[in-house]
């Protein structure tokens, strides 16, 4: 028998660590086979250590004491490697083989099969089932039946037990077996749905020394369960009931009163719960460490500690059992606490929308080290509550304060100077915010991760302070930050070398193929619109972005000090069509690159559907004014009296047909010099500008239409981009509300390439940005992938907010990518008839998208480029693509103040109904 | 300084700070007080010795492990097999003299030593047959066919994958 010095099962509990520990090839972490196990019948070979004369002359491994031979073994990770050093020999077969059997791994069903095959034999060499103490059963999830996870009644010496997922598991089975297995430490039932309140019973019976326990989506479970696990496991520190939702306060204030160890609990959507019980969590608890009790909706301030302010503003007599009031929920009084929460490190708070910031002056109050809070959507809070926080001090390395919508500059100011130590901060729909909060930001030292998603205010002033101060920065997130330029991130990529992630969803000036060819691919569950909106860049995708930007704009500069402006003809389109396609694949890898999947899945925002609003307001009907293709601005900076004359792509002239000949796909940037012609005057561009852009001082993307005569005169010829940029000045930290004269295309002085000496406040004329913003790219059409208008506004807003941790993260793009065609063609046909679902979405002015082919290959894609330009000279088709170029244009400038401020209320009332799926 | 005597009767005279990173000769000291008494070593050869206190010396100063500390050094360890640089070359010995400083560090209780030679060893049996290992180490395969079909086929599910 095995003859084990049985060792004792591990201190540490945690439960939620099974998981991780899965994927690492840590194999043990606790004291285990640090004695040759024993055979199972009496062997008639000479034991192995009587050998060991026969090579005494050597220091050799047969004769190596086993505890040492175990420990060797010990470093070997591979079950297979484990597994041939146990046919060795009789002595290494005793010393690896528990090595091998103590947490037996596998993902494939037909090894698990395998193993449990050799547990029902009578015959075995070891009573293997004994010294098996860890299982995780997550890769196998519903495969694994009843009747296989029944063998597991044999593994008595079971510690630790994973069963996330495995949903196909009986209640029953999961009653009889658990009780086998009365070491049990840590148990994992999340996803197990059938697990009821009769296999939790059972489990409690058994398993005193039971400390973590994880719960998640058992939707069966009751009070029942809950309290059987507080009466009989005294011992449990770890509780998570995340989405177990018929769980009321009896079963939390249980827990509460009978685990004294209690330190983390996750309470996640159990939307029953009320002040009571959490009252009891902040009164018995008081070593909690984690306190997750995000949308826990009925939560009010009087669930928490109380406010030192009200606490002097009330005369109450102290209280020390609030919980005995507890029948009279509505007139819980204060909750004074007696003792601080010195442990609490981590809570979460997310959507508890009725908190107030005297919660929050309350909890900072008792728990002066938090590290990790999360108070997304928690939209009453104001800048007192910023202020509270501000008393963590260098305790606080993560904070959220998404959709905090009242915050301002101020008490980030605060924050920013009290709580050094932040590493972690997102501010995402705190559309009060402006630069000034970045710039303070941008002085935290430690900062590696800030979410400014839709604070909608940020110029490329913001950007560029980022980028000036921050070595640390590896995560960005500036989606729906629709002022920002290329110029800025280019600025913000040469600066900051750790960066990994980069969001830019729903940017204006990143919606554009040639760029969002280095962003991964959307999620799955992403529409069409929002799939073109999606501009996420991780992993490889940053650093390939950086790099055409770089040679982009070293080519520019190139170019003009040679004289000449660049022209991108308006194929782009095409040409995009053919590098995407590549890349698609390319980039399917780049997710995995990533490195925090924590903060992956809370991360990314979703592509909100394009700008919403008023199709109506701004028809653009298919004329003539909007048939020519439109160039689009690419850079955008922040000075607007700077005009020089245009030059030679930069012009804007009436409306005419562009005869486009078939030329051959060219990289951006790489386009020989063309000479045009006959350019307009900046103010007559301005002109035909459409009206109301300029009116706010924002600069937005403008569009041009290109000069019918200069796109006549490239006929043939092989014409770069035009890359069409224009000064234009951001709200916010911006000198002006006054309108911008016209745009403006700005040369650079030659010679002037260093990025390095570009000012965050880019001054007229004389920087890079100025410079770059000569060249124009003419744009032949935009891919159709930014006009879906149906759907649009069916876009979960939530996308934006990233503020759920806990969601999952949205992956496979490929199925994705067949999908979109279908959803292409359909968007066609609804674009073709004017057809839109809602008002806001700014593609639904009744142009049409070019359906696109994304299977063609190359080749086919040269052909289609070659039928495009001969058509280019025919009125149908400069209605269908020039006037989608221009209306879009001409909406995602006018709306853009409209939008940012539209998308918030809906914002958040989505976001409040889902989860963000897609973070 | 302390006098280290060894097996074959050589003497060392070691730095204090370094013959403690041996807890085996620590605890001695601590328990013998300052005294110039030599310290026998009958288990360690003097060419086994001297390659032992080359590790002690250019790891001295280090912080020691902790009982506290072991559980989670051990985690980490045992996640990597890795090896720094110096210790690399430093363990770039033959194979008796391997196995002769993995016994002196088990013997001595140097236990950042004894990890680094059993991560060697650990590296050299990797993706090694057990035919392979047992020809590399010079051991004798002692079991029965049977047994061993018996063995093989109870565990084969390791081979998975």
């Amino acid at each position: 028998m095995y003859r084990s010095h049985s060792p004792a099962p591990s201190s540490t509990s945690l439960s939620d660590n099974d998981d991780e520990d899965f994927n690492k090839s840590a194999f043990f972490s606790e004291p285990v086979a640090a004695t040759p196990a024993q055979w199972s019948r009496m062997q008639l070979i000479p034991h192995p250590g009587s050998q060991s004369t026969q090579f005494s002359s050597q220091a050799h491994a047969s004769r190596l004491p086993p505890e040492i031979l175990i420990h060797i073994l010990k470093h070997l990770h591979s079950s297979r490697d484990l597994y041939h050093a146990l046919l060795v020999s009789h002595a290494w077969c005793e010393c690896s083989v528990e090595l091998l059997w103590h947490r037996p791994s596998f993902s494939k069903l037909s090894t698990l099969g395998k193993m449990m095959r050799v547990l029902a034999r009578d015959d075995q060499s070891f009573i293997y089932a004994r010294f098996i103490r860890r299982l995780n059963f997550l890769y196998l999830g519903a495969d694994l039946t009843d009747s296989l996870f029944s063998r597991l009644a044999q593994c008595v010496r079971l510690e630790r037990l994973t069963l996330i997922n495995c949903s196909s598991l009986s209640d029953g089975a999961l009653a009889r077996v658990l009780p086998c297995c009365p070491n049990l430490v840590a148990l994992d039932l999340t996803n197990v749905g059938e697990t009821t309140d009769r296999a939790i019973v059972a489990l409690a019976s058994s398993t005193k020394r039971l400390q973590g326990i994880n719960l998640g989506g058992c939707k069966k479970l009751t009070d029942k369960g809950v309290l059987a696990l507080a009466a009989n496991c005294p011992l449990l520190r770890r509780v998570k009931l995340s989405h177990v939702e018929q769980i009321t306060d009896q079963a939390i204030s249980a827990l509460a009163k009978s685990c004294p160890l209690l330190l983390e609990i996750d309470l996640n959507n159990c939307k029953r719960i009320t002040d009571a019980s959490i009252r009891d969590l902040w009164t018995y608890s008081t070593h909690m460490r984690e306190m997750r009790l995000s949308h826990c909706v009925e939560l009010t301030d009087t669930a928490f500690p109380a406010s030192p302010r009200t606490e002097t503003a009330l005369s109450e007599v102290f209280n020390p059992f609030p919980a005995a009031l507890a029948q009279n929920p509505d007139k819980l009084p204060p909750l004074r606490m007696s003792r601080s929460f010195e442990h609490l490190r981590m809570l979460d708070l997310t959507g508890c929308s009725q908190l107030t910031d005297d919660a929050i002056e309350g909890v900072i109050a008792v728990a002066p080290k938090i590290r990790n809070l999360v108070l997304a959507k928690c939209t009453n809070l104001t800048d007192t509550a910023v202020e509270a926080i501000c008393g963590l001090g260098k305790h606080l390395h993560y904070l959220h304060l998404g959709h905090a919508a009242s915050i301002t500059d101020r008490s980030i100011r605060s924050l920013a100077r009290a709580c050094t130590r932040l590493r972690y901060i997102d501010l995402a729909n705190c559309l009060q915010l402006t630069d000034m909060s970045v710039f303070e930001l941008a002085s935290l030292q430690k900062l590696r991760r800030i979410g400014l998603v839709r604070v909608a205010n940020l110029t490329d002033n913001a950007i560029y302070s980022l980028g000036e101060r921050h070595a640390t920065l590896e995560r960005i997130h500036l989606s729906y930050c629709d002022q920002i330029t290329v110029m800025a991130i280019h600025f913000l990529l040469q600066k900051l070398p750790k960066l990994t992630h980069l969001s830019l969803t729903g940017i204006p000036a990143f919606r554009r193929p040639e760029l969002q060819q280095f962003c991964r691919d959307p999620p799955q569950e992403f529409n069409t619109t929002q799939r073109a909106a999606f501009c996420v860049y991780s992993g490889k995708g940053v650093s390939e972005l950086r790099d055409f930007l770089n040679e982009l704009f070293n080519t520019i500069t190139e170019e003009i000090a040679a004289g000449s402006s660049t022209e991108y003809d308006d194929d782009f389109e095409e040409e995009y069509r053919g590098r995407h396609q590549y890349s698609g694949e390319d980039m399917q890898g780049v997710n995995e690159g990533d490195d925090e999947q924590e903060e992956e899945e809370e991360d990314d925002e979703e592509p909100t559907p394009s700008p919403p609003l008023e199709a109506q307001a701004h028809p653009n009907p298919p004329g003539p004014v909007l048939t020519a293709p439109v160039t689009r601005e690419l850079f955008l900076t922040r000075e607007p009296a700077h005009h020089p004359r245009s030059r030679a792509g930069g012009i804007t002239l009436p409306p005419r047909p562009i005869v486009t000949t078939p030329r051959r796909v060219r990289g951006f940037g790489q386009q020989p010099i063309v000479e045009t012609s006959t350019s307009p005057t900046p103010s007559d561009v301005a002109s035909n500008r459409s009206a109301g852009t300029n009116s706010n001082g924002t600069g937005w993307f403008r569009n041009y239409v290109v000069e019918a005569n200069s796109a006549t005169l490239r006929q043939g010829v092989l014409t770069p981009d035009l890359v069409f940029a224009e000064i234009g000045h951001g709200r916010g930290a911006g000198p002006s509300t006054a309108p911008v004269p016209g745009p403006s295309t700005v040369f650079i002085a030659p010679g002037r390439r260093s990025l390095d000496a570009i000012p965050p406040q880019v001054p007229p004329g004389l920087t890079f940005g100025n410079a770059v913003a000569t060249f124009r790219t003419s744009v032949g059409h935009l891919p159709l992938r930014s006009e879906d208008p149906d759907e649009s506004e069916d876009t979960p807003m939530q996308i934006v907010d990233e503020s759920s941790p806990s969601a999952p993260s949205s992956s496979g793009s490929e199925e994705q990518g067949r999908a979109q065609d279908t959803e292409l063609e359909r968007s066609n046909v609804h674009t073709e008839n004017g057809f839109h679902h809602s008002s806001s979405s700014d593609i639904s002015n009744g142009w049409t998208s070019v359906p696109r082919d994304r299977s063609s290959s190359p080749t086919t894609r040269e052909l289609q480029e070659s039928v495009h330009s001969v058509l280019g000279g025919h009125p149908a088709y400069r209605d269908q693509h020039g006037a989608d170029v221009n209306g879009r244009e001409v909406d995602a400038r006018g709306r853009s103040v409209k939008r940012s401020i539209r998308r918030v209320p809906a914002a958040d009332t989505k976001a409040r109904d889902r989860e963000d799926p897609l973070v | 300084m302390v006098l280290l005597v060894t097996s074959d009767n050589e003497q060392f005279v070691v730095d204090k700070e370094v013959a403690e990173r041996s807890v085996l000769i620590k605890n001695m000291l601590e328990d013998v007080g300052e005294s110039d008494q030599p310290i026998p070593l009958p288990n360690v050869s003097s060419s086994v010795l001297k390659k032992v206190l080359e590790y002690c010396e250019h790891h001295r100063g280090e912080p020691l492990p902790t009982a506290d500390s072991e559980q989670n050094q051990d985690d980490s360890r045992k996640r990597t097999t890795d090896i720094n640089e110096w210790d690399q070359k430093f363990i770039t010995v033959d194979q008796e003299m391997l196995f002769e400083i993995i016994l002196a560090a088990n013997y001595l209780d140097i236990k950042p030593l004894l990890d680094v030679g059993c991560k060697t060893v650990a590296n050299m049996i990797k993706g090694k047959t057990p035919e392979e290992i047992r020809k590399l180490f010079n051991i004798v395969n002692d079991f029965t066919p049977e047994e061993e079909a018996q063995i093989k086929k109870e565990n084969e599910w390791a081979e998975d994958r």
